[in-house]
């Protein structure tokens, strides 16, 4: 399930990342990223994690191409000088902040629990959980940026 | 490879400090933005002030600029009506009808001329006089002015539909063509000044244009004429201000012209 799911949220987090970004650098770094990370997840599905296993090497690829979007979403943004809105109540960072959050840790958590497999097999799917936590966090602050959105606008 | 529950405590210690570092980054990031942003609408705020300051004397200049005008026409002309109207009241004898009634006549017309006057300069008291008439009228005034006192002869032409600027534009354009106009009187002595006003649809020119003495713009700019705070430094400072294009062309012997663009 994982084997399709992946890309398509990666393509659908990199889209809104192309929207937000006015710099055509990153538009066109944007662009390629997708055709790349379209690329390596069929070909990981075909040759190196077939649908019976985890897709974990698309999976930690797409992630470490939302950091990099992230961190030029936050460079972009610290580069502006024309927002007269305090970034706190800026909605499109608090979801960025979310993503940035989510997928830091879940590179992290990845490698924690290939760790752990190795000491104690069946602790290691339990700490799954810090995705979770990690997931319930993105969600709080696209939350916190869709309230930020209608003050704004109100 | 094997691992430890001490390598496990290691990776806890690695995660925590992750997440720290994650948190310790936004929080920068905020922090460092925050004060980004303030310094900037600081330097915003520091520019409007300045913009409204300009403006605030370039008005304060159109109104000295007006009332120098009014004392001297209260003085030189309406003064002159009113004397002559007393003189010819004293003259007046009921005695001899006839010329009592020729005298009387004259000196109706000649309250009725200082009634004109007045009226037309009670026009030019008001404050708002530049913003509320079109900048046609207010330069005519003020090239009426200039006529009677530097005997030269002026001409103003508009081509294009006149329409009425912004007040900030109406305000420094006049004020830009006043300092125009008084430097060709007072350094210049022409012979004919022309101000052309041009309205397209969406653009705007002033043009001031004088057959006088002219001068060398680049000895000009070495001597120190367009330093800060001069007439003409004002008059580039101020069209820049609501965004115009300004140029000044002049020559020895050959006049000088001055063109606001909008």
């Amino acid at each position: 399930m994982f084997h399709f799911l992946n890309p398509i949220e990666y393509i659908l987090y990199a889209l809104f990342f192309f929207e937000l970004t006015q710099k055509s650098f990153t538009k066109k770094f944007i662009l390629t990223t997708i055709g790349i990370l379209t690329l390596f997840s069929i070909s990981n599905t075909l040759w190196l994690q077939p649908l019976a296993e985890d897709n974990s090497n698309a999976y930690l690829a797409g992630a470490a191409f939302m950091i990099v979007y992230s961190l030029l979403y936050f460079l972009e943004l610290y580069q502006r000088e024309d927002f007269f809105v305090p970034i706190v109540k800026m909605p499109d960072f608090w979801i960025v902040t979310g993503i940035f959050f989510l997928y830091a840790g879940s590179f992290f958590v990845m490698g924690f629990i290939k760790i752990i497999s190795a000491i104690e097999p069946e602790t290691a799917p339990k700490l799954y959980i810090i995705n979770l936590f990690l997931n319930i966090l993105l969600y709080a602050l696209v939350f916190y940026g869709f309230r930020c959105a209608t003050r704004v606008k109100t | 490879m094997r691992y430890t529950s001490e390598d496990i405590v290691v990776v806890v210690i690695a995660g925590t400090l992750l997440f720290l570092l994650l948190a310790g980054f936004i929080l920068a990031f905020l922090f460092l933005s925050e004060k980004r942003r303030r310094a900037h609408q600081r330097k915003l705020l520091e520019v409007e002030q300045t913009y409204q300051r300009e403006l605030l004397q370039a008005q304060i200049e159109v109104q000295e600029q007006t009332l120098q005008h009014i004392s001297q026409e209260l003085h030189d002309n309406i003064g002159q009506i009113l004397s002559l109207v007393k003189i010819n009241l004293t003259q007046v004898d009921v005695r001899e009808e006839e010329k009592a009634r020729e005298k009387i006549g004259t000196t109706r017309s000649l309250v009725v001329k200082a009634l004109e006057d007045l009226r037309s300069l009670s026009k030019t008291l008001n404050a708002d006089y530049v913003l509320r008439s079109q900048l046609s009228e207010a330069l005519r005034f003020e090239l009426d002015y200039i006529r009677q006192v530097c005997g030269c002869e002026t001409a103003l032409t508009v081509t294009g539909i006149e329409r009425v600027l912004t007040p900030q534009q109406q305000i420094v354009v006049f004020r830009i063509a006043q300092e125009a106009l008084n430097n060709a009187v007072k350094y210049a002595a022409p012979r004919n000044i022309r101000v052309e006003l041009a309205y397209g649809e969406s653009s705007f020119r002033l043009q001031v244009k004088d057959d006088g003495t002219g001068f060398d713009t680049e000895s000009a700019t070495s001597s120190g004429v367009y330093e800060k705070g001069s007439g003409l430094a004002n008059m580039k400072t101020r069209a820049a201000m609501i965004g115009a294009k300004y140029s000044l062309q002049s020559l020895p012997g050959l006049g000088t012209s001055v063109k606001v663009e909008l």
